[in-house]
């Protein structure tokens, strides 16, 4: 009898437990945490004492000198480069809404390129790589795989860089549509940062105009011509457009030689492309290269390096486990978002700030509007206030602020990280995007006082 | 009885915003110069910031319930209940910045 009871007894425990599972919640498995000490069921998150927290974090050590000096020491040993910073590079960029670093010590470190180097062909299926693998810089490989719509191979690349990206594929055909303009014309100056609402031009199945796509590399390459008024990614990219005849034509070639010497080293977006020649043709030299340039200590465009660096040669050696967690994590695990992204910042200062996958890949996500495992207010907060990347926090800012008017708060955070430092260019560059967000955000009050109260961070004198 | 509470949570939150500018809005005098009004506005984001690691941590007890080694979400409960932290953490976090803009004696139009 007694027996019967307690089968009696588990049974109806058992069905009680199935009920509640399958009745009253949506079954979410937990994530597997990522620290010991970080976790919303075990030990609560530590959050730093308020007497324990300094001043707002600031970039020490930029270099403060405009335009800088670049010293080509490849081919042309001893040349010098003089660009125009603010005019052609740095408002290039803004317009894409990307950051624009300016290197540390480049004169100490001399050239990128190594010595000898004198052919560096492309090739073009590794370019879905290059698009896959960054995301702030861009812009401009769009314009190449945006040519490839229809060409054999296009939809793989199409998943691949949906799946990593949904918003990507979406925003470069509206560059293209809104830069060829009436005239069927690329026009490099209406190349901006292009609203969401941007349509696909036609679909999959669209026929494959390999003619077209030459035709407007050649426009960008054109319009690059003996003057550096756009960034060697642009011209690099576009070269590989044109890849297919590229060993025929000895102008491309030059050209391609031209874009590797001009590769601006604060243009991160210049450093993929240059990698992806190196790495896919350059063997041993483009290796041994690759691991000089990732021992070099601190230069901007650092964090962009050395993912591509990763990628590239297969030996994330400064890569730590959490990467390959936080990469797992469920998108729609919210449960646990804070105290993961916590966790995974944690890894990175374990790290000594050299898992640059892993805070790339944390930038991604956060940047993701469809990925909820990465809490933005815990990256902006960490990066920005703590400390942990304030350059890197102010373009989160920014970017979040761009996607969303619920974000605009963390602009004064943002401005008041910048405030003081002496770089008015880089001042600058955020005020630009105060004033694209001021015009994207007309109508909505509360956003643009912070907008406002940003600037006004920025401008006080202290 | 758990929207009760989430409700009541997001009350308390909200009034934790309103005292966000007694945190900060009486800096010393003449000290705008010397990192003081920093020091403060840092001081206040991480109060908010502490305050919303503690609501989302309410959010996740309010609409989510742990058996053995699973965690069982009411999934739209928990995504409203975090929408409304991050609102209130973008409140305190704009009382922080109208309190530095204060210290700093600046007006924000």
């Amino acid at each position: 009898m007694a027996r019967w009871l307690v089968a009696l007894l588990l049974a109806c425990f058992g069905g009680l437990w199935v009920w509640l599972a399958v009745t009253s919640f949506s079954p979410s498995p937990a994530m597997p945490l990522l620290g010991e000490t970080v976790g919303i069921w075990g030990e609560p998150v530590k959050a730093a004492s308020p007497t324990q927290v300094g001043p707002l974090t600031r970039t020490e050590g930029r270099s403060t000198q405009f335009p800088p000096k670049v010293i080509v020491t490849a081919k042309s040993p001893g040349a010098e480069v003089w660009l125009d910073w603010e005019n052609k590079v740095a408002k290039f960029f803004s317009r894409q809404g990307v950051r624009v670093f300016h290197p540390e010590n480049w004169e100490k470190e001399g050239g990128l390129l190594p010595d000898g180097l004198d052919f560096l062909p492309l090739s073009l299926p590794s370019v879905a790589e290059v698009v896959t693998h960054c995301h702030s810089w861009s812009l401009s490989a769009f314009v190449a795989v945006a040519g490839w719509r229809g060409c054999p191979g296009w939809d793989d690349w199409a998943d691949k860089l949906h799946s990593v990206h949904p918003e990507k594929e979406f925003v470069a055909l509206g560059v293209f549509r809104g830069a060829l303009g009436n005239s069927g014309r690329l026009d490099l100056n209406q190349l901006y940062r292009f609203p969401v609402d941007y349509q696909f031009i036609g679909g999959r199945g669209q026929a494959c105009r390999p003619g077209w796509v030459r035709s407007l590399a050649l426009q960008v390459l054109g319009h690059s011509s003996g003057s550096a008024d756009v960034i060697g990614s642009t011209r690099l990219l576009a070269t590989l457009c044109v890849a297919d005849d590229f060993e025929e034509n000895s102008w491309l070639q030059g050209k391609l030689s031209r874009a590797m010497l001009d590769a601006e080293p604060w243009d991160f977006g210049a450093h993929p492309g240059l990698m992806l020649g190196l790495g896919t043709w350059g063997g041993e030299d483009a290796s041994a290269y690759l691991e000089d340039l990732r021992a070099k200590p601190n230069y901007f465009g650092q964090s962009m390096v050395m993912a591509w660096c990763s990628h590239l040669l297969g030996s994330a050696s400064e890569q730590s486990p959490a990467y390959e967690i936080v990469k797992d994590l469920s998108p729609q695990d919210r449960a646990r978002s804070a105290a993961n992204t916590m966790a995974a910042l944690d890894a990175f200062k374990k790290t000594g700030g050299k898992d640059f996958p892993l805070l790339d890949l944390l930038v991604h996500k956060t940047l993701n509007e469809n990925d909820h495992s990465v809490k933005a207010f815990v990256m902006v907060h960490q990066l920005l206030v703590m400390g942990v990347e304030p350059a890197l926090g102010v373009y989160l800012a920014e970017e979040l602020a761009f996607q969303n008017p619920d974000f605009t708060p963390y602009l004064g955070m943002a401005a008041a990280n910048l405030r003081g430092r002496s770089s008015p260019q880089e001042n600058r560059l955020f005020l630009q995007s105060l004033g694209q967000l001021e015009k994207q955000y007309q109508g909505i009050p509360q956003s643009l006082a912070d907008i406002r109260s940003a600037r006004m961070i920025l401008h006080a004198d202290g | 009885m758990k929207s009760n509470w989430v409700v009541l949570f997001v009350l308390l939150a909200g009034a934790g915003v309103l005292r966000a500018d007694s945190v900060t809005a009486a800096p010393p005098e003449n000290q705008s110069n010397d990192g003081t009004c920093e020091y403060l506005f840092a001081q206040c984001l991480q109060e908010a910031f502490n305050r919303s690691l503690e609501n989302d941590r309410a959010c996740v007890k309010a609409w989510c319930d742990k058996v053995f080694f699973f965690t069982f979400c009411d999934e739209e409960g928990l995504s409203n209940c975090s929408e409304k932290a991050e609102a209130v953490h973008a409140a305190h976090v704009r009382a922080c910045q109208r309190a530095f803009a204060d210290c700093m004696g600046m007006e924000v139009r």
